[in-house]
């Protein structure tokens, strides 16, 4: 048995190797006298530092700073050595020579290669020893930008992260996209991860209280997270408190804002004018006793105000020993900058950790928070803006508030007649044990329990129907989801002699949540100042109670191995369970594996060791899944009360085949990256060239409908999506009063759909032709061309190129009462073939009529000239962040943008289409309409509008504009007290800033802003959003 | 001390019961059930299921012809009965689908040349022949009789369904059976009209008249004895007059009298003579309260409070409704005072809030701006017994008894408050003999103003081979108001034109399907 023989061979070599350690560092300690050595730790700025750990090197003789940064150790000998270590700080280690008063001045680690990146499941490794792509912000980073949300805190911070956020709405997350599209309909929102927890969303997080985020953005950093991490992870790790004296942070911010980019509407007179022409040359006169329509409105200044949005937070947090508690409350009250539209939100976070003995350490987590607010009907108020008249009145001669004039609904009165109103309570609480069974050992039990209860109430006054003479209509909601998750898992992690390093975890999830929705329909109050039901007729067909449950559970295992940390290698396996499936495929595997290289400790490297401090190849290709399909999917089944018939409910059979055979969406994706540290971590660079398959698409197949079913889940399709990511830190200048810091990042990104279901391509959202081969966000419209100057303008020869008449012989045909031209050249040259003219259906276009691609040269405007005319997802996107730091004050300046996307202008396609005689038109239009034979124009006849198929009201190329954008996202200009100064008035930091948000944007787009929220398969389309706002504040953050 | 001991006990046991808990049985775990719906494999197990699957049968149906309750424009009952004929034309504010119908161009785009609602009923009837008659092995009060109406209604459904699509697209896929397993084959091809007619429509029609129960009263909500002797009838004519076939009078002539025999609403059998009509007084009854007349046969059920709006598209509607009745049978009708019917259907005052109103389903002689159409409840008409004596008649004038045919035709005329057609009359007659063609036309007009607004006018031009004769002057006319270019084109040769278009996604979901021609 040579195994056992080895291995009883080592534990004695090792128990040997141990006494021997023991002796050499017991004996001569004995010889020593205790002294006491004292002292401050302090930042380079000069500013304590908390919790900094102080220790005998050596030994496990240590404590950690107060909150003055003050410590004090007993030694034994002057020979030791005193390390002092902060995250994030360089580590010093000063020799006690005889001092008993060491005062230390810690500098900032440029290097981000030390800090601790968390990858999952209590596992966490250095920066410098991953092998996946995983980028991270630190709340460093956050610190500087005082966001609101954490979409605001992520965006422009991270490669291969598209963030997108919600204008100026207040109670508006926004979105986030993690290296492209890789679902068309099965979700693709990251799976969010709290402090070990599995979330839907971090709505209820606080920015400020998170310590750190990390998003693992390839298959084998995310493959832990196994069937849901298709999308990305996003591991949120807030913040706790260190042992000390009670630390007290307290911060008030308060900000006002504007709308950022205001619109030309048409004044009054501009519109007469339009109208005028619009009817044949006579003047519209103005009614001058009407109180109604004598007005001149720009409805933004009526509708949008000045915003305020203030933010109370306050943290306590500190510990004794073996026990730490950090405990955050954050209270924002926001009053946006369109009328009634407010926000308020309370969010807290209580951690506690204790360490209930040597082995075990118990952690607890609390979250709760609550928010409320006014929803603006962004379509009735925001965007009516621009389908009113501007003569028309916005109150009635008694001075109540107009409901509609002229057809056209009141912008003011209904952002500040209707409600909506959210009250949204989440209460989130986890309980984490971590048990030491042995030295390399550590079992960890979780449970978390989460309650989310939402409210709505809705209300519209009778006041707004058309005429006054309906019925106020309302709503009340109650939707609520309870979620719990238990896990263990063991983690192992071992040295075997200096150079080979193992650590692995295996464990288990489970988890279940269920989803119950109450809404009540009302109609008919019999007060409107009650809108609860006692005081309505109930409205049975918006009346209804839902539920649903889903559970899943699994088994998973990944290891590492470094050798040196030179050569590190990572296996992940993960076993997934999910109720969502039949028993055919309830279960699913993802393997995954990754590989890193330091190749600056070649020995062939040797030669750049004076600039290149660190080098690392990576490789990494992995699976993970995605479920994110409706529960029940998988079988037949009755829904009820679908129909109601004389007096009876019904029970019908669902539309939605199951499907016993559906299963996971697949992701696979393949990274290679590199990162570069130069010049002692002054300079960062990391890559990423990534490929992402998603196979097996949850797809909502259309099946034929002869069968009486419309749908079924089916897996089937392809789209793959590859790209490029760039991320850059570097610090420039580092003097001792003036130092600058900036990071850049850049990702490329490009997706196609490679294969469909059944093959069949499809419209998503109109213009958006999903097709295999096609990609992803391409928008199909009719090609604008202009408009035809002249009846005569419209001929073309039989290969369809363009001919140009002579003007100086024009007349018009009698017969057809066409205008004609006798002679036409094509390229300066005579023309004498037969002349072609464009048809729109069996109408012959004429001046004044849109000249459009006939892509078919068939000489028919129809469906088959459809051609791509632009594209909504951007080719690159960036953010680039600057920190200037000098003496006291500092800068931070962040910019974000992408490149390359287009928008359609549904908004104002929308508006010139002429739907109804009542809307005027855009400024645009006005000024630059066809009105007789010659004019040159861009808008069609505005006599004709849309007839004949000029506007084409969602396909006109003319209305695709340039996406792209540059932003100053955000802007922070802080001036710290001087920490002597402070310690003065027993206070250990003082900041007072001023900021701003959104200062500056350049771009193309002329509607109010070309960042919005759209669907990933549906891109660019702005339907009409919520404006967005520029701000200026300022706030003071104090700590005791 | 003690407490730190005891909580170090409670944290191991709390971690060994996460354990447990991640380790327990995790297949039962997974299981779950719809906390909301039932498995179809669980489900038809007792009377009350026969109950919910009928409603669901009739609330799909009702759903296709009158609207989601929601959304305007909604319910084909009309755009497929009359939205290509002469009573109704595009209005100020029409949209495509109407457009499109008013001058015969319809295109595959247009949606209300979709099949889906109605072969999702024919899937819910599917259900039901599948799975009724084993109801009674778990439920002993589901008896034979109970199960038997629930099949004859559902067969009979079936038929109706079928007979609209051959009706409106000709050959058309054939399904008998659920579709309940995604193994099958869900794409077929369409199967011809004629082999539908004989293997489906027919035999279904039969099947339920064998199947329901005799002699009962009726509930004319719901398929009865009367309404499937009725189908029968309706679906013969077509086939006589679609296929000169004249030996499917006779069978025609069969049902009518089958028909006459059924009882009503009021406990009556219907009969065939003018004692059974609802009088002229209380006309309007069999559209507002159809259950209490005696004519009643089988009308579709629509409960405000519950279904929500009836947004049919040519009657009051929320706003701007696209569909007005055509500005000629306004003008015209209105002459004739003495006709009672014109005030109790349309708004005959003029503009845009007037003449577009159909008010036939509601108790209103003008339009009011204050009602709703959210407020009022809607029962259209599938059949009655007034449609029934004039498609009698028609049958009658093609089987050579004129006389007869004649004399149904006039309890219609009489009971509108005019005087009786005399058979000298040069309306009917020539030479003082009564006239087999004019009598027909005069038949058809009876039957358009008689049951206006009930969705027949199309199929009666069809089924007679009227349409070129009738529509090609009203569509010359609409293209000359609208273009300002006199147009000679009207209704135009193709017959294929006759059919509809198969709506576009219909073909895209299944790709055996081809699509009629001349449409693309």
């Amino acid at each position: 048995m040579p195994w056992k023989w080895k291995h009883g061979n080592a534990l004695q070599f090792s128990a040997a190797f141990l006494m021997v350690l023991a002796m050499l560092f017991s004996i001569p300690s004995y010889a020593q006298k205790a002294i006491r050595v004292k002292g401050i730790v302090k930042d380079d700025q000069g500013a304590p530092l908390p919790g900094v750990s102080v220790r005998v090197k050596g030994t496990s003789v240590g404590t950690s700073t107060g909150k003055n940064g003050d410590y004090s150790l007993d030694i034994n000998g002057n020979a030791a050595v005193i390390t002092f270590f902060y995250i994030g700080y360089l580590t010093q280690e000063i020799p006690v020579g005889g001092k008993t008063e060491i005062n230390v001045s810690l500098k900032e680690d440029m290097s981000s290669l030390n800090e601790v990146v968390v990858t999952g499941f209590g596992q966490a490794v250095k920066k410098r020893d991953l092998t996946g792509a995983v980028a991270s912000v630190t709340d460093k980073q956050i610190k500087e930008r005082q966001p609101v949300t954490l979409f605001e805190a992520l965006q422009g911070q991270a490669a291969g992260v598209m963030v997108t956020t919600e204008g100026g709405d207040p109670s508006g997350q926004g979105t986030i996209q993690i290296r492209g599209a890789s679902s068309i309909n099965a979700g693709n929102g990251p799976l969010y991860v709290i402090d070990g927890i599995t979330s839907e969303n971090a709505d209820f997080v606080n920015p400020m209280d998170i310590a750190s985020v990390e998003i693992l953005k390839d298959a084998s950093s995310a493959a832990i997270y196994g069937a849901r991490g298709a999308n990305g992870v996003i591991i949120i790790t807030t913040k706790r408190g260190k042992e000390g004296k009670a630390s007290v942070n307290a911060s008030y911010n308060n900000i006002f804002g504007k709308l950022a980019h205001k619109l030309h509407t048409l004044s009054a007179d501009e519109l007469r004018k339009y109208r005028s022409m619009r009817s044949g040359g006579n003047g519209a006169n103005p009614d001058s006793l009407n109180p109604y329509t004598n007005a001149d409105n720009d409805f933004q200044d009526l509708l949008f105000q000045t915003s305020n949005r203030k933010v109370v937070a306050l943290t306590v947090s500190g510990g004794q020993k073996g026990s730490t508690y950090y405990a955050g409350a954050n209270y924002t009250d926001d009053k946006s900058i369109v009328l009634n539209s407010t926000l308020k939100r309370l969010q807290t976070k209580l951690n506690v950790e204790s360490k209930l003995s040597d082995k075990l350490k118990l952690s607890n987590n609390l979250a709760f928070a609550w928010q409320t607010g006014n929803e603006i009907p962004v379509g009735t108020s925001a965007k009516q803006v621009f389908e009113k008249n501007p003569w028309t009145t916005i109150y009635r001669p008694d001075g109540s508030l107009a409901g509609y004039i002229e057809s056209k609904r009141n912008p003011v009165a209904y952002a500040l007649l209707v409600s909506d109103v959210d009250n949204n309570y989440t209460v989130q609480y986890n309980t984490k044990a971590d048990y030491q069974l042995s030295k390399y050992f550590t079992l960890t039990g979780v449970f978390n329990a989460q309650l989310d209860n939402k409210t709505n109430k809705t209300f519209s006054p009778a006041s707004l129907t058309s005429g006054g003479t309906g019925d106020a209509t309302g709503s009340n909601t109650f939707n609520k989801r309870f979620y719990w998750e238990g896990q263990t898992y063991l983690n192992y992690n071992r040295t075997f002699g200096k150079d080979h390093t193992v650590t692995g975890v295996l464990g288990l999830t489970a988890d279940r949540a269920r989803n119950d929705g109450y809404t009540i329909g009302m109609k008919n109050y019999l007060s409107e100042e009650i809108n609860t039901s006692n005081a309505a007729t109930i409205d049975l067909l918006r009346t209804r109670t839902t539920a649903s449950a889903v559970a899943s559970a699994a088994a998973f295992i990944r290891g590492n191995y470094s050798y040196k940390g030179r050569y590190i290698a990572q296996v992940n396996y993960r076993r997934d369970g999910s109720s969502k499936f039949g028993d055919l495929n309830k279960w699913g595997n993802f393997y995954s594996g990754s590989a890193a290289w330091r190749f600056s400790d070649e020995k062939f490297m040797t030669f750049a060791k004076g600039f290149l401090e660190d080098a690392k190849f990576r490789v990494s290709y992995g699976q993970v899944g995605n479920d994110a399909i409706n529960p029940y999917g998988y079988f037949n089944v009755m829904e009820f009360g679908n129909y109601y018939y004389n007096g009876q409910l019904s029970a019908t059979e669902s539309l939605t085949m199951g499907n016993p055979k559906i299963k996971w969406e697949t992701v696979n994706t393949g990274n290679v990256g590199m990162d570069l540290t130069f010049f002692k971590g002054r300079l960062n660079l990391t890559a990423d060239y990534y490929k992402k398959t998603t196979s097996d698409l949850l797809y909502g197949n259309e099946i034929p409908k002869e069968t009486g079913k419309s749908k079924s889940t089916v897996n089937l399709g392809t789209i793959e999506n590859s790209g490029l990511e760039f991320a850059v830190g570097a610090t420039p200048i580092d003097k001792k009063d003036f130092t600058w810091n900036t990071t850049f990042n850049i990702s490329f990104q490009k997706g196609k759909v490679k294969e469909l279901a059944n093959h069949v391509p499809y419209l998503a959202g109109n213009i958006f032709y999903v097709y295999e081969g096609g990609k992803i966000g391409d928008m199909y419209v009719y090609k604008n061309l202009g408009v035809y100057s002249y009846d005569a303008s419209n001929a073309y020869n039989q290969q369809g190129a363009k001919l140009t008449p002579d003007l100086s012989t024009l007349y018009i045909d009698q017969a057809t009462g066409l205008g004609k031209a006798r002679r036409y050249t094509l390229n300066g040259q005579e023309y004498s073939g037969t002349v072609y003219q464009k048809k729109s259906g069996d109408y012959i276009l004429r001046g004044g009529d849109t000249e459009w691609q006939d892509t078919n040269n068939d000489g028919v405007i129809d469906e088959k000239d459809i051609v791509i005319g632009g594209n909504g997802v951007p080719k690159y996107y960036f953010g680039f962040s600057n920190t200037f730091r000098y003496k006291q004050f500092s800068l931070n300046l962040l910019f974000n943008g992408q490149v390359g996307n287009q928008i359609y202008n549904s908004v104002a396609n929308g508006q010139n289409t002429g739907s109804s005689t009542y809307s005027p038109p855009t400024y645009e239009m006005t000024q630059n309409s066809w009105w007789k034979q010659g004019d040159v124009a861009s808008y069609p006849n505005i006599l004709k509008k849309d007839d004949n198929g000029n506007i084409r009201n969602g396909y006109n190329s003319l209305y695709i504009e340039d996406g792209t954008f540059i932003r100053l996202q955000s802007a922070r200009l802080a001036y710290t007290f001087d920490p002597k100064l402070m310690s003065r008035i027993k206070m250990s930091s003082a900041t007072v800033f001023v900021y701003g948000t959104n200062l500056a944007t350049w771009t193309n787009y002329s509607w109010y802003d070309p960042e919005f929220t759209s669907n990933v398969l549906t891109p660019g389309v702005d339907g009409g959003k919520y404006p967005r706002r520029r701000e200026i504040g300022f706030g003071i953050n104090v700590n005791f | 001390m003690l407490i730190f001991k005891g909580m170090k006990k409670i944290n191991k046991i709390a971690l060994l019961l996460v354990v447990l808990v991640s380790l327990g049985s995790c297949k039962k775990f997974l299981e779950e059930k719809p906390l909301s719906q039932v498995q179809v494999s669980d489900y038809f197990k007792s009377v009350k299921d026969i109950n919910a699957s009928l409603a669901g049968m009739y609330g799909s149906f009702q759903l296709e012809m009158i609207g989601d309750g929601v959304n305007k424009y909604g319910g084909k009952y009309h755009y497929w009965g009359e939205g290509r004929s002469d009573n109704f034309d595009e209005s100020g504010y029409t949209n495509s689908i109407m457009s499109q119908l008013a001058f015969n161009v319809l295109t595959s785009g247009n949606s209300v040349s979709n099949w889906e609602g109605l072969y999702r009923t024919i899937a819910v009837a599917n259900n039901a022949i599948k799975y009724f008659p084993e109801i009674p092995k778990y439920d002993i009060t589901a008896t034979k009789t109970i199960v038997n109406n629930g099949l004859a209604q559902a067969y009979a459904m079936r038929a109706m369904c079928y007979f609209y699509i051959i009706r409106l697209w000709g050959d058309a896929p054939m399904r008998t059976a659920p579709y309940d397993d995604l193994a099958q084959e869900p794409k077929l091809e369409r199967t011809s009209k004629d082999v539908l007619m004989d293997k489906i429509i027919i035999p279904d029609l039969l099947n339920a008249y064998e199947l329901i129960q005799k002699g009962q009263t009726a509930n004319i909500w719901n398929i009865n004895e009367g309404a499937v002797a009725a189908m029968l009838a309706d679906v013969y004519m077509w086939k006589a007059g679609t296929t000169s076939n004249n030996g499917d009078y006779a069978n025609a002539v069969t049902w009518f009298q089958k028909l006459f025999t059924a009882k009503g609403a009021t406990g009556a059998a219907y009969g065939e003579g003018a004692a059974n009509l609802e009088p002229t007084a209380t006309w309007k009854n069999l559209f507002l309260n159809p259950a209490i007349t005696k004519e009643a046969i089988w009308s579709i059920h629509w409960d405000n409070a519950n279904n929500g709006c009836a947004c049919i598209p040519v009657s009051k509607m929320k706003s701007n409704n696209p569909v007005t009745v055509d500005s000629l049978i306004h003008a015209d009708w209105k002459k004739n005072k003495l006709d009672t019917r014109v005030t109790k259907t349309i708004d005959t005052l003029t503009g845009t809030n007037h003449q577009d109103k159909l008010l036939k389903y509601y108790n209103l002689s003008s339009v009011p701006t204050s009602t709703k159409p959210e407020d009022l409840s809607v029962y259209l008409v599938m059949y009655r017994l007034g449609d029934m004596f004039l498609l009698y008649a028609e049958a009658l004038n093609k089987t050579g008894n004129q006389t007869k045919a004649l004399s149904m035709l006039n309890l219609i005329h009489q009971r509108a408050g005019l005087p009786a057609i005399l058979p000298t009359d040069p309306l009917v007659s020539t030479g003082g003999v009564l006239d087999a063609v004019k009598l027909e036309d005069a038949i058809l007009k009876e039957r358009q103003y008689e049951l206006f607004g009930e969705g027949k006018r199309w199929f009666d031009l069809v089924r007679t081979n009227h349409v070129n004769k009738i529509m090609d002057p009203i569509i010359n006319r609409r293209t000359f108001y609208a273009t300002k270019i006199p147009s000679t084109l009207g209704f135009g040769s193709n017959m294929g034109r006759l059919l509809w278009p198969l709506y576009k996604t219909l073909l895209e979901d299944n790709s055996k399907l081809v699509q009629n021609q001349p449409y693309n």
